[in-house]
């Protein structure tokens, strides 16, 4: 056991360990007192159940019996002994009461009533010698009333009956006690139904509906916090949901007169849960007040979830029960420094949350320690009929819990929003910044986009109507005027006007387009000169787009081909021919001509040859031109295409 | 050749008419500004056979005055006028002579003034610098319904009738606009490739004539749904009442 503590002590953390080393030998000391007690009356436990078994049987012997006769009406103390014992102790107790008679001397009072408080486990009553009434079978160990009060209306029949000489009655009370519950039997009372009953049905109130109260109460935090927080994403709401189910199946069990489960399991199953319960719990306000203290959560959570759940195991079946002791005495010790730590928080950081959550942890530990003090340990007989505070400063533990988890939410959401706002801000401001970026990247882009175009019309216009112009004047400076050469010249000019002007038509990319608008514009010129064009393009199929400035390129291309093959091919055919690749997503122009042929390898090359592949290396086109069989030239223009 | 006599009622304000003596021959009416290119296209129609002046203009005014005399067979006519834009006189002429095919005369023959022209109810145009052989074929050519058409205008035309409803203002009212056969559709997708007219004929299996009329057909029902979206337009803007 000592190793186990070291070794937990040393897991935990250096100085908070030896903390906790301290706190648990304490604990342990404790628990050694009172197994020392336990050993102490183990003659007394003996006699005790000897003097039981005897009573069973018909025996006289009574233990242990009250010397006074009380009033009527009023409490008649029992002896507490069994509270020695604390939640170790396990067996049958027997008490004698003399009850005086009710009502004048020779008339029998037909309304009298025994009234239990607080019934320590099962009971049975014998009243004159005969049986009143039984609450559970004595010895069969599975059934529970111990938080709840008992009226028995004694019959008119029995109440004739009395001790010899004194008028008196005897009332023999037998409790089955199972100390690892609280159990055990203080005091009854003894009086007419009329005086009795209304304390008997308030008792009953407080006991039955306020436990059933707290219950659904957990239920309704349990389903509504999960289901929310499952919604909203939020953590802290399932882990109060967790909790409050947790909570649910304490008091489920605890209300519970004939166990669900085979007793030892029900025991199991209320300390587990309860111990639980009070784990989510303070991490709950932990985390909901910011609150960090690694050492006290990692060793709570050793306690609760580990020692505790051990401790209870063992003492319900039997094997050992002060662990248990222990471990109980360790949860008020942890209990008192998570209220000292969320005080000193609290204090440090007020405001809404903290405050409340700060007492309402005070307040938990005074409610445990004053319910386990009234159960075990004061003196007073009656002590042990006080109301358990501990649900009910749990029920508004857990209150201020939910309350606070509000308006944790609130803060959080009131956060985000704020925090969205700021992000859309800040987006908004991104946003301007990338359009005015844009539009200055949109304005260069226009300007160059104008440049290159300018450039464009200016090549164009030197490449052709500027040459064109420069041999019109030479022919104006000769003498003798030769007319017809004149005007072809302007004709000339003017079809390549045309031509210009048709590449600021809104062609879109269509490359088929394009390329019949060329044929259109330079048939003519081409019957002129006596040369037929096949047009060898496919009827049926989709468009063929190509960027369009790749389009204007391609265009001037095409009109220099056409041009060259008028001027210098001498062919008497041309064929055109659009190759479409649809995996490469490329498209091919083959120009074909039967003229007399272009060798690459020994041409001269002029300005409309570097002109071509100044443009071709310009749009990434491939510009072939080569020799065409039997005789002739092949040219051959590929750009990047997709079919539309 | 038959060369009729032109006499100017009021030199300067009226257009030049003929004495009606054109018998037999295509009657060209000419609306023309630039007194140089005037004279050369006079001069041509002159000297081609069967073709005959029949009216000169060279002023939007004289020309709408000149609408109002005998219909010729074709009217030429130049859009850059001095006193106002050619479009009107096309209009005019549309109303006027319905029977007269309208032709422009333009120096480029360029997508967007041959559109305006074709909206306006044109069916053909003749640039400017065609041999004189060339022009008389033209409107000779145009005389017997057909009309030429280049592969962007035919682009421009599809495009014009793909237009999505929302696009077109009659549409968008509710007025059933003009649509293309599957024939005339196929015929200027032929003529979007550069298909010449005899191509598309032996492609489609029908005659040059067919594939003409085709193309005239599109040229009216531009016309007459630019004409509808445009009266649409107009009461749209209180111009003329529902």
């Amino acid at each position: 056991m000592m190793r186990g503590v070291l070794w937990s002590g040393l897991w935990i953390g250096r100085l908070p360990g030896i903390a906790w080393i301290l706190c648990t030998m304490v604990a342990l000391v404790f628990a050694g007192a009172a197994a020392a007690d336990l050993t102490d009356n183990s003659a007394s436990e003996k006699a005790f159940h000897i003097q039981t078994a005897s009573l069973l049987e018909g025996a006289v012997d009574r233990w242990p019996a009250a010397d006074d006769v009380p009033e009527p009406g009023a409490q008649v103390a029992l002896g507490h002994e069994w509270r020695k014992h604390m939640p170790t102790g396990t067996g049958i107790w027997t008490y004698r009461l003399v009850l005086p008679p009710l009502g004048t001397p020779g008339s029998n009072s037909t309304d009298a009533v025994i009234y239990v408080p607080r019934a320590g486990n099962r009971l049975r009553f014998l009243f004159d010698g005969q049986e009143l009434a039984q609450f559970g079978n004595l010895r069969a160990g599975n059934e529970d009333f111990s938080p709840y009060p008992l009226l028995l209306r004694v019959s008119s029949a029995l109440l004739n009956t009395a001790l010899p000489d004194t008028r008196n009655h005897e009332l023999l009370v037998q409790v089955a006690g199972d100390n690892r519950r609280y159990t055990g039997l203080s005091a009854v009372w003894w009086g007419d139904d009329q005086s009795l009953r209304p304390r008997f049905e308030m008792r009953r109130f407080v006991t039955e509906y306020f436990f059933y109260l707290i219950l659904w109460l957990d239920v309704l935090f349990a389903l509504g916090s999960t289901i929310a927080g499952w919604f909203l994403r939020e953590r802290s709401m399932v882990a109060f949901g967790i909790t409050s189910a947790l909570g649910a199946v304490h008091y489920y069990f605890w209300c519970q007169t004939t166990p669900s489960l085979p007793f030892g399991m029900w025991l199991f199953a209320q300390d587990v849960s309860l111990a639980w319960n009070l784990l989510g719990m303070q991490l709950l306000c932990f985390h909901l007040m910011h609150l960090s203290v690694p050492w006290f959560e990692r060793g709570l959570k050793v306690v609760l979830v580990a020692y505790y759940p051990l401790a209870s195991a063992l003492a319900v079946t039997g094997t050992v029960s002060w662990p248990k002791l222990v471990a109980t005495n360790l949860l008020n010790i942890g209990l008192t420094v998570a209220a000292m730590l969320l005080v000193r928080h609290a204090w440090k950081h007020r405001n809404y949350v903290t405050v409340p959550l700060a007492v309402f942890s005070t307040l938990n530990v005074p409610a445990v320690l004053w319910t386990q003090w009234n159960a075990w340990v004061s003196p007073a007989p009656s002590a042990y009929e006080q109301l358990y505070l501990t649900p009910y400063v749990r029920l508004l533990y857990m209150l201020v819990i939910c309350v606070c988890l509000g308006i944790f939410l609130l803060r959080t959401v009131h956060a985000q929003a704020r925090s969205e706002e700021l992000l859309r801000e800040t987006v908004e401001q991104q946003r301007a910044e990338l359009s005015q970026f844009y539009q200055e990247q949109q304005t260069k882009a226009n300007a160059e986009t104008a440049r290159a175009e300018r450039e464009r019309i200016m090549r164009d216009m030197h490449d052709s109507m500027g040459v064109h112009l420069l041999s019109l004047m030479a022919l104006l400076k000769v003498d003798d005027l030769p007319r017809e050469a004149v005007a072809t010249e302007v004709r000339d000019i003017m079809e390549t006007l045309r031509l210009s002007i048709d590449t600021m038509a809104t062609y879109d990319g269509d490359l088929l387009c394009m390329l019949g608008q060329v044929r259109f514009r330079i048939k003519q010129r081409l019957s002129d000169e006596g040369i037929e064009l096949k047009w060898l393009l496919k009827e049926e199929g989709p468009a063929l787009v190509v960027d369009p400035s790749v389009l204007a390129h391609l265009r001037r291309m095409l009109v220099e081909i056409f041009v060259n093959i008028i001027k210098h091919a001498k062919a008497k055919t041309v064929t055109v021919q659009v190759l479409h690749d649809i995996d490469a997503q490329r498209c091919s122009i083959v120009i074909t001509d039967d003229g007399r042929g272009f060798d690459a390898a020994t041409v001269q090359r002029g300005q409309g040859l570097n002109s071509m592949t100044w443009r071709s290396t310009t749009i990434g086109a491939e510009f072939e031109v080569g020799p065409n069989e039997p005789k002739g030239t092949v040219v051959r223009l590929t750009v990047p295409c997709a079919a539309a | 050749m038959t060369t009729p006599t032109l006499t100017r009622d009021s030199p300067g304000d009226t257009p030049i008419v003929s004495d009606g003596a054109c018998p037999s021959a295509i009657r060209v009416a000419l609306v023309e500004d630039d007194l140089a290119f005037q004279a050369l296209l006079a001069n041509n129609l002159r000297a081609a056979d069967g073709l005959c002046l029949h009216a000169l203009a060279s002023t939007r005014a004289q020309a709408l005055q000149m609408l109002s005399g005998e219909p010729a067979d074709v009217l030429l006519v130049d859009l850059g006028l001095p006193d106002g834009s050619g479009l009107d006189v096309i209009r005019a002429a549309t109303i006027a002579w319905p029977q007269c095919a309208i032709m422009v005369s333009t120096v480029f023959g360029d997508e967007l003034h041959v559109i305006r022209s074709i909206e306006c109810g044109a069916t053909g145009y003749l640039l400017k610098d065609e041999s004189a052989v060339n022009m008389a074929t033209e409107i000779r050519h145009l005389h017997k319904g057909g009309s030429p058409i280049s592969p962007i205008i035919a682009r421009q035309m599809l495009l014009r009738f793909k237009a999505p409803a929302s696009v077109a203002p009659a549409a968008a009212l509710g007025v059933q606009r003009r649509e293309l056969s599957a024939n005339e559709q196929r015929t200027l997708e032929l003529i979007t490739k550069g298909f010449t007219v005899e191509e598309i004929a032996v492609l489609m299996g029908i005659a040059r004539s067919t594939v003409q009329t085709y193309v005239r057909r599109v040229y009216q029902k531009l016309n007459v749904t630019s004409r509808t979206e445009a009266v649409f337009e107009a009461r749209i803007l209180g111009l003329v009442p529902p």
